[in-house]
């Protein structure tokens, strides 16, 4: 294994003013993370592993920057040293939450060895070998087809300092409000740690809609919304954040204008009910603020500025909201254009604040060098 | 404005191109076709260094689900969000029409030149 | 009416006293083969299904045609009202299905259309289609598209497969001959299909309302990719469950996705937002009420020009115009309880209460 090793930061530091909630870094081949992976699994033939499998929907362009090569040529998102030139200083990002992205494969328990592989290279390297800056944190990866096993991974990394949150994936068996993820939602509001969710390519069943199979990555893409308003659903109406009073939900990747109206049906279906079974014990929108978070990118683009910030205003974005860039996927946002969208009153929650808080991180970050440095 | 030089003329044939790091944002130089456009190196949709993209071609449809992969070597994928420009209108292929900044080109005794706005900051590193 | 307003009901459910009455209407073997029920058997709501909570009379709620013109002519003002019945649910059986379909047409004009109870002319229909057979759908709806009360056709918001995939050309082309827009609504009954979420089951029925009518978005988003707008120019779609609460953040996000990927869809040929206005409609449901500050629209003049009244009549959140007008402006009115309707549907100009306003 090659780390590619940064330069020694210095000791002085900076105030922070941006948080980067959804950064993804990749091996710079699949190699280097079986080299994790225990027995039987690490003798499985190499096909098992291929980048060229659950290719159903993917964009046309490619998924990654193709700015973001490395600087010797390796793949967006595996090179520390592009990372560290186009995010932490080219993007001004002051704190990255990073998120291994493991392929829901059919197999749960593949997925589930994979994910502990993925953990182990993490920890290893982006948030050892390549964090001498301390800047990055990492996502326990755990796969939701075996809450079992997830809960036995949150246990093994949640004392580790690198790891400040638990990610798994938002194709599912079942919406994440389901009883049979409690072992996931308990080891991990025990430990402090938010679960967030995030796509991660999956094949056959996953892929269905409630009106069949689309045909294109267009209609699969621009509707993740559908898929984590289900989620939000069931995760209220079901009752998870009643049994758990600690668990918090990270939507990554999702959008978030859609929270309004659904939040504005949960609500008067509340109401209609009279707080009768099965209405929840609170108000739907009252369990927003203390138990979900969402994610900017990609940042919606009405034609009209004013709108998405007038549902910013109206969702109190400034305490649920995190700036996301996505780096280094294609569809990332540029922090100096997207955080535009957001009301001034807001920028500095959804730039920092609401992630500071939410992962408990410093107030303060490592300087790079001397050119790093900001008052 | 400045004028910087590119490059000889035959350092630059059909289809190829050139992104120099100079003016604001940096500058794509083109040769499409015999023609030579000059982009400034930003999307203006959010800011990706659009000269870097890919030049290729793109699809239509004349007839349900027939496609057609058309003006080859014209088209500019923006790297990032994958748009697609017509290098030599500099503009977006599809509605509402989104343009891109362009900046002169000369070609004198054998040499390409392009006028870009003077300035005197350091280009900022693409992110 | 409702003040100078026409006011149009652009989806109430008519249905059979009985279940088995439709088999009066049905023809050997289907006849007499077994099929589920009309009702909402999975997801029944908790305070009661219906208006006015469970009903303890022999007859379903909804079976009689006087019982709709107390509560929606001469109680809520409303002057026509689209029928639309529902069927059993999306069945394995491609002939068993239409053949229900083609019964409950034929019923609904027997017993609603042409009937005594129609004598004042209030009720108009939808002619039922079932998409597992395109052809014999394209037929069904020539059958009745020259039926003058037949002012739709209706497919169910359930599917194997959404609608702009090619396979489903021969239904939208036989509406388009005959210009009659598509109304989608969530079947009653029983179906074979996916789960109602993208991500599995629900267990509750707050949990599925809340969410099942913005399934219209996967259809939408099908319309758009397959070119199906572009090679039917005048196909007009109605999404009669609602969501138009959802249009505004799933279609910036349609439209976001569109550039990037339109070089898979040649054949789609404009940002997502610009079909709306000329292809799509739907009716406004009672728990998408918006106050006025709250609302942000697709376009300037979304509501005006997409939404349209409908009761969702008998269901236990029958919308009532009055309710609906409460939250629209002056602008909006005169369009959403009935403009857009009787302009949509090609309304005869003896709708009651039109002429009135001439």
């Amino acid at each position: 294994m090659t780390a590619t090793q940064t330069l020694e930061p210095t000791s002085h530091t900076s105030p922070v003013r941006l948080v980067d909630a959804d950064v993804h870094p990749l091996p710079q081949a699949q190699q280097e993370m079986r080299e994790y992976l225990e027995e039987p699994w690490r003798s499985m033939p190499a096909q098992t592993f291929s980048d060229l499998a659950s290719v159903l929907y993917y964009p046309p362009g490619g998924g990654l920057r193709s700015d973001a090569v490395g600087t010797q040529g390796q793949r967006p998102g595996s090179d520390p040293r592009m990372t560290e030139q186009q995010l932490l200083r080219g993007a001004g990002v002051d704190y990255a939450i990073l998120i291994a992205q493991v392929r829901a494969y059919s197999n749960p328990d593949l997925e589930s060895a994979l994910c502990t592989a993925a953990n182990a290279w993490l920890a290893d390297t982006w948030l050892t070998a390549y964090n001498r800056h301390d800047r990055y944190r990492g996502s326990i990866c755990v796969c939701s087809g075996r809450p079992d096993l997830a809960a036995q991974e949150i246990e093994r990394w949640a004392g580790h300092p690198g790891f400040v949150q638990v990610r798994v994936n938002a194709y599912a068996a079942a919406p994440y409000g389901n009883v049979r993820y409690d072992p996931i939602h308990e080891a991990a509001s025990r430990h402090g740690l938010p679960v967030a969710m995030h796509f991660s390519k999956g094949d056959g069943l996953s892929l269905a809609t409630p009106v069949g199979f689309g045909t294109t990555f267009f209609e699969q893409h621009s509707l993740y919304a559908l898929t984590y308003a289900s989620h939000l659903v069931s995760l209220v109406l079901e009752g998870a954040f009643d049994r758990f009073p600690g668990l918090r939900f990270v939507f990554v990747e999702g959008g978030f204008s859609w929270l309004l109206p659904l939040l504005r049906r949960l609500d008067g279906q509340w109401e209609a009910l009279g707080g009768r079974p099965p209405a929840t014990p609170r108000r739907p929108s009252e369990y927003i603020r203390d138990h979900v978070r969402f994610t900017s990118q990609p940042i919606e683009e009405p034609d009209e500025r004013r709108d998405l910030m007038r549902v910013m205003e109206a969702v109190e974005a400034q305490h649920i909201l995190m700036f996301s860039s996505d780096y280094p996927h294609w569809d990332h946002d540029d922090p100096r254009v997207a955080l535009t969208r957001v009301p001034r009153t807001m920028r500095e929650a959804v730039s920092w604040q609401t992630a500071l808080d939410l992962y408990g991180l410093p107030a303060h970050r490592r300087d790079l060098d001397a050119s790093d440095h900001r008052d | 404005m400045t004028r910087v030089r590119v490059c000889p003329v035959a350092d630059l044939p059909v289809g190829s191109h050139v992104v120099m790091d100079v003016g604001p944002k940096g500058v794509g130089v083109f040769n499409v076709g015999g023609t030579l456009v000059a982009l400034r190196n930003q999307c203006p949709h959010a800011g990706a260094p659009l000269c870097k993209g890919d030049v290729t071609g793109t699809t239509e449809s004349s007839a349900p689900y027939a496609v057609e992969w058309v003006r080859d070597g014209e088209i500019l994928r923006c790297p990032w969000h994958r748009w697609e420009f017509d290098i030599l209108a500099a503009a977006t292929i599809t509605d509402p029409v989104v343009r891109v900044q362009r900046y002169d080109v000369a070609v004198e005794d054998g040499v390409i030149y392009v006028d870009v706005p003077s300035s005197s900051r350091a280009r900022e590193d693409a992110t | 009416m409702i003040g100078n307003a026409v006011v149009v009901d652009a989806a109430a459910h008519p249905t059979v006293h009985h279940s088995d009455e439709l088999r009066e209407f049905m023809r050997p073997p289907w006849q007499a083969l077994p099929f589920p029920g009309p009702e909402e058997y999975s997801y029944t709501w908790p305070g009661g299904e219906y208006l006015g909570g469970n009903t303890s009379g022999a007859d379903l709620p909804g079976s009689d045609p006087d019982a709709f013109l107390r509560d929606l002519v001469h109680e809520a003002g409303v002057d026509a009202i689209v029928l639309l019945p529902l069927t059993r649910g999306l069945l394995p059986d491609a002939d068993l299905d239409a053949e229900i379909c083609a019964a409950t047409n034929r019923w609904l004009v027997q017993r609603w259309l042409d009937g005594p109870a129609n004598a004042a002319g209030h009720f108009f229909g939808s002619i039922r289609v079932s998409l597992a057979d395109p052809m014999r759908a394209a037929r069904e709806i020539h059958e009745w598209a020259g039926h003058p009360r037949m002012v739709q056709v209706a497919v169910r918001l359930q599917a194997l497969a959404p609608y702009g995939q090619r396979q489903y050309l021969p239904v939208w082309q036989a509406a388009v001959d005959h210009d009659l827009p598509i109304a989608v609504h969530t079947d009653g009954g029983s179906s074979i299909g996916f789960a109602p979420t993208p991500v599995g089951q629900v267990t509750n029925a707050l949990q599925f309302w809340s969410l099942y009518p913005w399934n219209f978005a996967y259809h939408l988003a099908s319309f758009v990719a397959e070119g199906v707008f572009d090679r039917l120019p005048t196909l007009r779609v109605i999404f009669a469950d609602g969501g138009f609460d959802a249009l505004a953040p799933l279609v910036w996000r349609l439209d976001k996705d569109w550039r990037p990927n339109r070089v898979a869809m040649p054949w789609s040929k404009q940002l997502p937002s610009r079909y709306l206005r000329d292809h799509v409609r739907f009716c406004a449901h009672a728990q998408e009420l918006a106050a006025d500050a709250d609302r942000v629209e697709v376009h300037p003049g979304a509501t005006r020009d997409l939404l349209l009244y409908a009761s969702n009549y008998p269901k236990w959140d029958t919308l009532r115009p009055a309710d609906l007008a409460a939250g629209l402006t002056a602008d909006e009115v005169d369009w959403v309880l009935g403009g857009n309707a009787v302009s949509l549907l090609d309304l005869p100009t003896q709708v009651p209460g039109r002429e009135e306003t001439v």
